[in-house]
C-alpha cells in the first residue's frame, strides 16, 4: 500500500479559493480523516486525490509516484460516496463486478471475487436484486464491496455514513474500522461528524475554510486544540470560551473579572480567551472550597449526563451536573474549574498559547 | 360543504373548457377523418355529416393511382435515420456538456440553442447552392443533412438536460472504477438516458416526418419526396380530388398521434428535465 502525499495543493474555483496549499501525508496502511463543516473544501481533497478533478497547484505523490496529472483510472484508488453512486440500472452483482468487467477479468474470477466480497459484507443474498429494492444499509455494504473488490492502492470516502440512520451508522462505523484493520488499506476519510473521526481515524485533519487548522492524533486534536476553531468545532457540548487578561503585578494571573487564577511567572500580559469543555467544569449542590457559585440559566438533560447553562457574573457557561439529584432553574450552584483542564488562546490570532498551570497547593 | 360545491363547480368549468379547447383542436383531423371515407358523392354534401357507407376507396386509390409507397418510404425512412443519426451525434455531445470538464459550455449551449432560432427560411438559398454543388439534389442525403443539421440542437438541448439531471456521483464512481469518459458514457450514461433518448429521438423524428420547407426545395421527384410535399403537390389539373388529400392527411398525422400516445411520459419528461430539480 503507498502512502499519499499532498504537497501545496491549492484549488480554485474561480476566483474562489476552495482550497489553499494543504499538505498532508496519510501514511500506509494509515486510516486518516479529514474533518470539517460542510464547504470546507473536504471533499474537495478527495476529488483531487481520485484524478476526478484537476489541481490549481502543487503536487500529488503515491510513493514516490506523482500522479498529479493521471487520470483516475490510473491512480488505483477506490471511492465511497455519500450518495453510494450505485448504477441503477445494473444488479447488485454487476455493481460488484464492473471494477473487474472494466480491468477485463476472466468470468470466473469475477464470480469467485464477486462471491467472496459478498460474503464478508454480508450481502450473498441480494446478489440479484437491483439498488432500488434494497435497503439503505445494504445499499451502503454494495458501495462498500463495489470499491474493495479491486483491493485498490488507496480507498476514499466520502461521508459514506451520513445516510444511514444513527443505529445502523454506528453499527456500519465499527465495520468500517473492522475491515481497515484487516486490510489495512490506506485510507483517507472524509466527514463532518466529529464523532466518526475521534473514532476511526490514527491521525485526522481539521479544515476550514480550504486551509489545514490542525493535523494529528485524534486525542492531540481533542486534549491540545491549535486555535479557537478546532477547539469550538471538536466536542460535545460545545466548549466554553470566556475572555480574560494576563497581568503581571504583583504576581502573575489570569483575571476574569469574577476570579482570577494564578499563572506561572514566566507568563506574558495580553488579552486571552479561556476555553474550558463543559465536562471539566463539574457543578455541585453546594460551592466547594476552591470553587465558585453560580445562577442555573437551563437545564438539559442528555441521557447519561446533565448539562446546566450558568450565568457567573458576566459569563455563560455551561457545565456538567456532577449530583445525581434534580436542579431547578433560578437555583444557585456550586462549581469548580480545574486550571490542568483550560486551553488558552490568544485573544487576536485565536492560536493555542502554551502553558503549564501553577501546581495546586494541596491542603 | 361551500368548499366542496366550490371545487366540484370548479371541476365543471374546467371540464367544458377543456372539451371546448379540445373541439377546437381535434375538429379537424375528425373532419379529415371523416372526409377520407366518404363516398365520392357525398363529399360535397353536408349534411349528412357522417356517411351512409364509408369507404376506402380514396385510401385505395394513393397507392394504386399514385406511386404513394415510395413517397411512405422517404418519408419514414429519412424520418428515421434523421432521429438515428441525431441522437448517435447528439448524446456524446450531451455527454460532454453536462459531464466533461470544458471551458465555455455555457457558451457553447448558447450557440447550439442560437442555431435552433435561425428561421429555416433564411438558409434554404444558401443550402440549396451546396446541396446543387455536392449533386445531392433529390436525394435522401440532401434531406438527411438539412433534417439533422435542423433536429440536432434540439436532440442536444434535451440529453444535455436529461444527463445533467442524472447523479454526478455516478459519472465520478465510474470514472473511479476504471472507466474511461467514453466508457462512462456507453456503460453508465446511455443505458441510464433512455427515456431522455426516446424522447428526443421521438421529437427528431417528428420534426423530419412533419418538415415542409426543405423538402419542398431539395426534391424533385418521387425518388425523395415526402409525404408533406406530396399532399401540396396532390396531382389534379382540373379539380381537387378532396377525398384522396383528406386519406393522405390522416396517413400522415397518424403515425405522430400514435408515437406521441405511446411516449407522452419520455416526452414530458426529456422536455421538462433540468426544469426542476427531481
Amino acid at each position: 500500500m503507498p502512502e499519499v502525499r499532498l504537497d501545496g495543493v491549492a484549488k480554485r474555483f474561480g476566483s474562489r479559493d476552495v482550497l489553499r496549499d494543504v499538505s498532508l501525508t496519510v501514511h500506509d496502511g494509515e486510516f486518516f480523516t479529514l474533518l470539517g463543516p460542510s464547504g470546507c473544501g473536504k471533499s474537495t481533497v478527495l476529488n483531487l486525490v481520485a484524478g476526478l478533478e484537476p489541481l490549481s497547484s502543487g503536487e500529488i505523490y503515491f510513493d514516490q509516484q506523482r500522479v498529479t496529472h493521471l487520470s483516475p483510472k490510473d491512480r488505483d484508488v477506490a471511492m465511497v460516496f455519500q450518495s453510494y453512486a450505485l448504477y441503477p440500472h445494473k444488479t447488485v452483482f454487476e455493481n460488484l463486478a464492473f471494477p473487474l468487467r472494466l480491468r477485463k477479468w476472466r468470468q470466473a474470477e469475477i464470480d469467485r471475487e464477486a462471491n467472496r466480497m459478498a460474503e464478508l459484507l454480508g450481502i450473498a443474498g441480494i446478489l440479484e436484486k437491483k439498488p432500488a429494492e434494497i435497503s439503505g444499509g445494504e445499499r451502503q455494504r454494495v458501495a462498500l464491496g463495489r470499491a474493495l473488490i479491486r483491493e485498490p492502492a488507496v480507498f476514499l470516502m466520502d461521508e459514506p455514513l451520513s445516510n444511514l440512520d444513527a443505529h445502523l451508522r454506528v453499527q456500519t462505523r465499527s465495520e468500517i474500522k473492522r475491515l481497515h484493520s484487516r486490510l489495512k488499506t490506506t485510507t483517507l476519510y472524509v466527514t463532518h461528524d466529529q464523532e466518526e473521526a475521534l473514532v476511526l481515524s490514527d491521525r485526522m485533519a481539521v479544515l476550514n475554510q480550504g486551509v489545514i487548522q490542525q493535523l494529528g492524533a485524534p486525542s492531540d486534536i481533542y486534549f491540545r486544540p491549535a486555535n479557537t476553531f478546532v477547539a469550538e468545532f471538536i466536542g460535545m457540548p460545545r466548549i466554553n470560551l470566556m475572555p480574560g487578561r494576563i497581568t503581571t503585578a504583583p504576581t502573575p494571573s489570569l483575571d476574569f473579572t469574577i476570579a482570577t487564577i494564578p499563572m506561572p511567572t514566566e507568563s506574558l500580559p495580553g488579552e486571552v480567551l479561556v476555553g474550558i469543555r463543559p465536562a471539566d467544569l463539574r457543578a455541585v449542590l453546594h460551592t466547594p472550597k476552591t470553587g465558585y457559585n453560580a445562577e442555573v440559566l437551563a437545564v438539559e438533560l442528555a441521557g447519561p449526563q446533565t448539562w446546566l447553562d450558568l450565568q457567573w457574573g458576566p459569563h455563560t457557561v455551561r457545565a456538567l451536573w456532577a449530583e445525581e439529584g434534580q436542579v431547578s432553574l433560578g437555583s444557585t450552584v456550586g462549581f469548580e474549574m480545574f486550571p490542568e483542564k483550560m486551553h488558552l488562546f490568544d485573544a487576536g490570532t485565536r492560536e493555542r498559547v502554551p502553558w503549564q498551570p501553577v501546581t495546586r497547593r494541596k491542603t | 360543504m361551500t368548499e366542496m360545491t366550490g371545487q366540484n363547480g370548479n371541476r365543471v368549468l374546467q371540464s367544458v373548457l377543456l372539451a371546448c379547447v379540445l373541439c377546437w383542436s381535434v375538429f379537424p383531423i375528425i373532419w379529415q377523418g371523416v372526409t377520407s371515407v366518404k363516398p365520392d358523392a357525398e363529399l360535397m354534401s353536408l349534411p349528412p355529416f357522417f356517411p351512409a357507407r364509408p369507404t376506402l376507396a380514396h385510401y385505395a386509390a394513393l397507392f394504386e393511382e399514385h406511386p404513394f409507397q415510395r413517397v411512405l418510404l422517404n418519408s419514414f425512412g429519412v424520418a428515421t435515420l434523421t432521429a438515428l443519426a441525431s441522437l448517435a451525434l447528439a448524446a456524446p455531445a450531451a455527454f460532454a456538456l453536462a459531464w466533461l470538464p470544458a471551458r465555455g459550455k455555457p457558451l457553447i449551449l448558447g450557440i447550439v440553442l442560437a442555431c435552433s432560432m435561425f428561421p429555416a427560411i433564411v438558409t434554404v438559398g444558401p443550402l440549396f447552392i451546396v446541396l446543387r454543388a455536392l449533386r445531392l439534389r433529390d436525394t435522401w442525403w440532401a434531406l438527411l443533412i438539412s433534417h439533422i443539421t435542423f433536429s440536432l440542437p434540439l436532440t442536444i438541448w434535451v440529453l444535455t438536460n436529461f444527463m445533467r439531471d442524472l447523479p454526478g456521483d455516478l459519472y465520478r464512481a465510474a470514472r473511479v472504477d476504471g472507466c474511461s469518459p467514453w466508457q462512462a458514457l456507453t456503460r453508465v450514461f446511455l443505458p441510464l438516458s433512455r427515456p431522455g433518448l426516446t424522447a428526443a429521438g421521438v421529437l427528431a423524428f417528428l420534426f423530419s416526418w412533419t418538415e415542409f420547407l426543405y423538402a419542398f426545395t431539395f426534391t424533385a421527384t418521387e425518388a425523395s419526396r415526402t409525404m408533406p410535399v406530396a399532399i401540396v403537390l396532390f396531382p389534379g389539373l382540373h379539380e381537387i380530388r378532396w377525398g384522396e388529400l383528406a386519406a393522405a392527411s390522416i396517413l400522415v398525422t397518424a403515425p405522430v398521434i400514435v408515437l406521441v400516445l405511446a411516449f407522452q411520459r419520455h416526452i414530458v419528461r426529456g422536455l421538462t428535465a433540468g426544469a426542476v430539480k427531481g
